[in-house]
């Protein structure tokens, strides 16, 4: 792993007419860091992206990224037409310098693992936005590069395939993949390591609240009709059934050590039940 | 870059964004080419057909994708104004075979073969018009394809007009570059033909390049 950034802005800014969409953006991001930039809509998460990824210019201060390959997944993915998941997939293998022999069985396990169906025969401009979604996300996860842009992955994926990804995103850190993402609200994403807010056009660090050491997370699921029970209760250090007007009566909330959470999802999805939402456990002997 | 002018290439042929314009291209030219004659003269018709054409099939291999998609390519390739490129050098080969095509045509359908002139002259004239009139369509076409014109009805317009123009006026910079080809090596000599055609690349690099440099400056 390199021990230069790969991606610094200094004073980085973007004025649209009279208008500036951010500005003054100090940003250093190294080889494994997840970085997350929350906002709400219109406050230039998307141009920002842009604009880190080389796609749109700035009009003030400083970008330097490393030549290596890297990725993206935009905001709003409009696929081309007339083309399988497939053979889009294979094309843009191609353009990162994968051969069809390599990129092929990869793009059919990354299509599978996301639930994409018929990718030989189906047509991209046929699929439903979150299917849509799935394969530009595929693209992204190809093959390996040194820094991926995230612009609201999520966005149009149900709570199962959000878990996915999330793992998708892990081992892509694990191997020393830089992530900038976006969200209105991370939540639904993995928990970055540095995490900005971009806001009146400054973007800012936010300080994220501890959790008391060895907490770990707590997890929403809600049973399906073939949902087992035996795994989980052994695999979580407490179960808690909801009863509020707010939460489904059905979801069912465990807390997991903070070590055990991606297996103990996986158990959760294999045994039929479905993610509804994961957050950091409220600290032993006090509620939040 | 050869990844890129195949996913462009496919792109084009699924869509059938291709179909009119070189379709045109053949009728038009195969119109000519059934009446015979001289290669030279029929050879510089149809490289005057090959410069709409071109335009054409270059806004279409420019707006054949969303742009999420054009972002994701640039991403993947190294940055847009190199993406760009490879789509440009994509339509100007696409313009080429068309070319090598046309002028095999004209000097098959030469009952001299292209003989009267000379066989190498005719060759080499022919060649020039027609890489000219490529290279032409690629920056007319450049010009007139989005961001710099973002609309689509607004960019075929301009490019309908300005081809128009082009073709139909008889001191257009093509026209007089054609003209001055066509006659090269036989009614005049090559040094008078070769000056206006090498303002005409320099004038095509120019826009092709100050196109690339408002895509860069102007990119979404």
């Amino acid at each position: 792993m390199s021990n230069e950034p790969v991606l610094t802005t200094v004073g980085l800014g973007k004025r649209l007419g009279r208008r500036d969409v951010f500005s003054a953006v100090d940003l250093v991001v190294w080889p494994g860091q997840v970085v997350g930039i929350s906002g709400g809509n219109g406050s230039g998460k998307s141009t920002l992206m842009r604009v880190l990824s080389g796609t749109a210019s700035a009009t003030a201060g400083v970008l330097r990224t490393t030549t290596a390959p890297k990725a993206i997944v935009p905001e709003r993915f409009v696929p081309p037409d007339h083309m399988t998941p497939l053979s889009y997939l294979v094309h843009m293998g191609r353009l990162r310098g994968q051969r069809r022999a390599h990129t092929e069985p990869r793009a059919l396990a990354l299509l599978d693992e996301l639930g994409v169906a018929n990718p030989r025969s189906s047509m991209l401009d046929e699929l439903s936005k979150g299917n849509a979604q799935k394969v530009a996300i595929a693209q992204a996860f190809l093959s390996p590069v040194s820094l991926c842009f995230l612009d609201e992955p999520n966005t149009g994926l149900d709570d199962d395939t959000t878990v996915v990804v999330n793992a998708m995103i892990e081992r892509a850190v694990a191997s020393g993949t830089a992530v900038i993402l976006t969200e209105h609200e991370l939540t639904r994403t993995i928990r970055p390591d540095v995490q900005y807010r971009l806001q009146d056009a400054r973007l800012t660090e936010v300080i994220p609240e501890r959790a008391a050491p060895n907490d770990g997370a707590r997890i929403a699921l809600r049973p399906s009709g073939r949902a087992s029970w035996d795994r989980l209760r052994a695999a979580a250090t407490s179960v808690t059934l909801h009863r509020d007007e707010d939460v489904h009566d059905d979801d069912v909330s465990f807390t997991v050590d903070d070590g055990r959470v991606d297996e103990f999802l996986r158990m959760a999805l294999d045994d039929g039940w479905s993610v509804r939402d994961v957050d950091t456990a409220p600290p032993r002997g006090g509620g939040r | 870059m050869i990844a890129l002018a195949r996913y462009v290439l496919a792109r084009c042929l699924v869509s059938q964004r291709w179909v009119p314009p070189i379709v045109l291209f053949a009728l038009t030219v195969g119109v000519f080419y059934s009446a015979g004659g001289d290669a030279i003269g029929t050879g510089s018709i149809a490289a005057l057909i090959l410069f709409p054409a071109t335009t054409w099939v270059t806004i279409s291999a420019l707006h054949v994708d969303d742009i999420s998609q054009i972002t994701i390519v640039a991403v993947s390739h190294g940055s847009m104004v190199r993406a760009r490129i490879a789509t440009l050098l994509t339509s100007f080969g696409c313009a080429c075979f068309l070319a090598v095509l046309s002028v095999g045509s004209a000097i098959a359908t030469d009952p001299a073969h292209g003989a009267a002139g000379g066989v190498v002259t005719t060759l080499a004239g022919l060649l020039l018009i027609n890489g000219l009139s490529a290279l032409s369509g690629v920056a007319l076409g450049q010009a007139c394809a989005r961001p710099l014109i973002p609309r689509a009805g607004l960019s075929w317009t301009l490019a309908v007009g300005l081809t128009i123009g082009l073709i139909a006026i008889p001191k257009s910079p093509l026209i007089l570059v054609l003209a001055a080809l066509s006659g090269a090596g036989r009614t005049a000599p090559w040094s008078e033909a070769l000056p206006p055609a090498g303002l005409l690349v320099v004038g095509d690099v120019l826009l092709l390049g100050l196109a690339l440099w408002a895509y860069h400056r102007r990119s979404p």
